[in-house]
């Protein structure tokens, strides 16, 4: 038997004589053969994931909003770009930096069905906004030679799996190397695969574009943010530790950042705070470009760049983490190779970006499997 | 096929002296004289928003002071900045300009230590970096992943889609129209300068510093 849509196949033994008779099943098997697609799921209207829905036969980790699907090393959160989300309740865990919405802790402006947001930030209506907003996709689809990987992307189910949704899928017979849209209906999914097949052509768009410099530019709070550093240092001395906080706890309230301030608040408590201060020190706000880097190319005086933006800050464990010359160097190599081709351009670093963030999972993930550090993985790569 | 060595920047602490891993020096504009030159150097090398190498090229300056950075150990190859520039010693100088180097360029440069001592000799090297219809993308094997993990190859056929999945490794570089001669290639892809196999060895012959070297497959077509 073919199976030609997705839905549910009962099989089942019942004996329906019409007289009690004793009858042997022998031998029988029943073999699903999988369809050509390895990964999918259908997922509810605000990204969580159907039980049972799932077709999980190869590791496939892009999920509802396009996004690497991607586990926060402290609270197993699921981290986007810029913030987390929390599929159940279809709400983010911090404020949108962007402000985008009345709330600012709302996902996809409570209308999943009207818009998609890739990194925790603006949230457009199609998919054409938001790579006109600048936006970018990590489009690394999992492909093998005789299995072609599903993927959602962008609040659409792209591999047909779901009924009444776009199908999109990978044409095999191009080796992995192109997309075939199978049921074209929507017109923005035409708009991303021709970005995607030559990206000097912008997306088609009849919305206006939004400033994104000024957006991004709006993230960065370096002030608050130093005084919070400086307090939160200043708050490991015993004596100064319960000022320090208040001041931190402030310096974070106006930065946005809520968890800090929350954690501040708990290092005015005498003893435990200061221990609370040195845990801290266990968990570092790693620059994705790193500073020094940042100064040397000058990359400041480039318009919407922000050195300590969410788009530039990840957290990493110590000593994890650790003094990295290595990492430093080939930031410096690949800022150079941009500069060189004549693409050091803010969309260009914004991907260097979430190559970097990429690459650090990865060299977490190699660490707790007993590999290096941060360091001793960028010096091979 | 031939074998190049690519030139790589080192960044371990025991052979450059510096601990994060970046430049050794720095352009240190009190210390220039002309400050015209400074300006050209920013204008011309130190912009973010705008680099061409036609100008580079054609660029009329001289780096009257590069100034060394606290711990720095004066290399053959110096890494400086703004950006990432090389200087390479007097010694490197000589025996460079007995090869085919293709387009590039030599600007004096002047090394400032940190007790204030000035060290001449060296020059900013400058290597223009090849078109790119120069680069057969599809004789070009790319490949993509880390040591631990093992390594794929990624097929890239042209510049567009290289520039679409641009962080990638060369395995092998394959270059059109290139004489056979070139000593010193250079090219928009995440590769170094890769230099010919007679150059690398008069290099290692002198015990150069500031450089290490990877050997890489080139065939010139």
């Amino acid at each position: 038997m073919t199976v030609t849509q997705p839905g549910h196949a009962f099989v089942f033994l019942s004996n329906e004589s019409a007289t009690q008779v004793d009858v042997y099943f022998d031998d029988l098997t029943i073999t699903h053969t999988q369809s050509p697609y390895v990964a999918g799921s259908d997922f509810y209207p605000f990204g969580l994931t159907m039980d049972g829905e799932e077709i999980t036969d190869e590791p496939y980790r892009y999920a509802y909003q396009g996004q690497f699907s991607e586990k926060d090393l402290t609270t197993g959160q699921n981290e986007f770009e810029l913030r987390m989300y929390d599929a159940r309740f279809g709400r983010w865990l911090s404020p949108d930096p962007y402000g985008q919405y009345a709330s600012p802790y709302i996902g996809m402006g409570n209308a999943p069905n009207m818009g998609t947001d890739p990194d925790g930030g603006l949230c457009c209506a199609t998919l054409a906004e938001f790579f006109a907003a600048g936006g970018e996709l990590l489009p690394e689809f999992t492909v093998s030679t005789t299995k072609v990987s599903s993927l959602v992307i962008g609040g659409m189910v792209l591999d047909g799996l779901s009924a009444g949704k776009i199908g999109l899928a990978m044409d095999k017979s191009a080796g992995g190397g192109s997309w075939n849209i199978s049921n074209a209906n929507i017109p923005q999914m035409d708009q991303m695969q021709y970005r995607r097949m030559n990206s000097d052509i912008p997306a088609q768009t009849t919305m206006p574009t939004p400033n994104t410099s000024e957006l991004t530019s709006s993230l960065s709070l370096p002030s608050a943010e130093a005084i919070q550093n400086i307090a939160g240092y200043a708050g490991m001395i015993p004596i100064l530790n319960t000022p320090a906080a208040i001041i931190e706890a402030s310096a974070a309230l106006v930065a946005g950042d809520y968890w800090g301030a929350g954690f501040a608040v708990l290092g005015a408590i005498p003893v435990v705070g200061v221990a609370t201060k040195w845990g801290k020190l266990l968990i570092q706000a790693h620059h994705v470009i790193p500073r020094a880097v940042i100064r040397n190319f000058g990359l400041k005086a480039i318009e919407g760049f922000s050195s300590n933006g969410l788009r530039n800050i990840k957290k990493i464990p110590f000593p994890f983490h650790a003094w990295h010359p290595q990492y430093n160097r080939y930031t410096t190599r690949k800022l150079n190779e941009l500069r060189e081709a004549g693409t050091l351009t803010l969309g260009e670093i914004h991907k260097l970006q979430n190559h970097l963030k990429k690459e650090i999972r990865n060299a977490w993930r190699i660490h707790k499997q007993g590999g290096g550090n941060l360091n001793d993985y960028f010096r091979n790569l | 096929m031939l074998d190049y060595y690519e030139l790589i920047e080192p960044s371990e602490p025991e052979l450059i002296g510096v601990k994060d891993g970046l430049n050794q020096a720095t352009v240190f504009e009190k210390g220039f004289k002309n400050k015209q030159f400074y300006k050209e150097f920013i204008r011309v090398f130190a912009d973010p928003n705008h680099f061409s190498s036609e100008e580079a090229m054609k660029a009329e300056l001289e780096l009257e002071s590069v100034k060394l950075r606290k711990a720095a150990i004066l290399t053959d190859f110096l890494s400086f900045a703004p950006m990432s520039y090389c200087l390479v010693s007097n010694k490197v100088y000589s025996i460079l300009t007995k090869y085919n180097l293709g387009n590039h360029r030599f600007f004096k440069a002047q090394i400032e230590d940190v007790k204030g001592n000035f060290i001449n000799g060296y020059r900013f090297f400058y290597k223009e970096p090849l078109d790119w219809d120069i680069i057969n993308f599809s004789r070009c094997d790319f490949i993509k992943g880390n040591k631990y993990d093992g390594y794929k190859n990624v097929p890239i056929n042209s510049k567009d889609e290289f520039l679409k999945d641009r962080y990638v490794k060369v395995k092998k570089l394959s270059l059109k129209n290139i004489a056979d001669k070139a000593d010193m290639l250079k090219v928009k892809l995440p590769i170094g300068i890769a230099i010919s196999e007679r150059l690398y060895e008069e290099l290692n012959s002198i015990n150069v510093t500031g450089v290490k070297f990877n050997k890489v497959e080139v065939e010139l077509t």
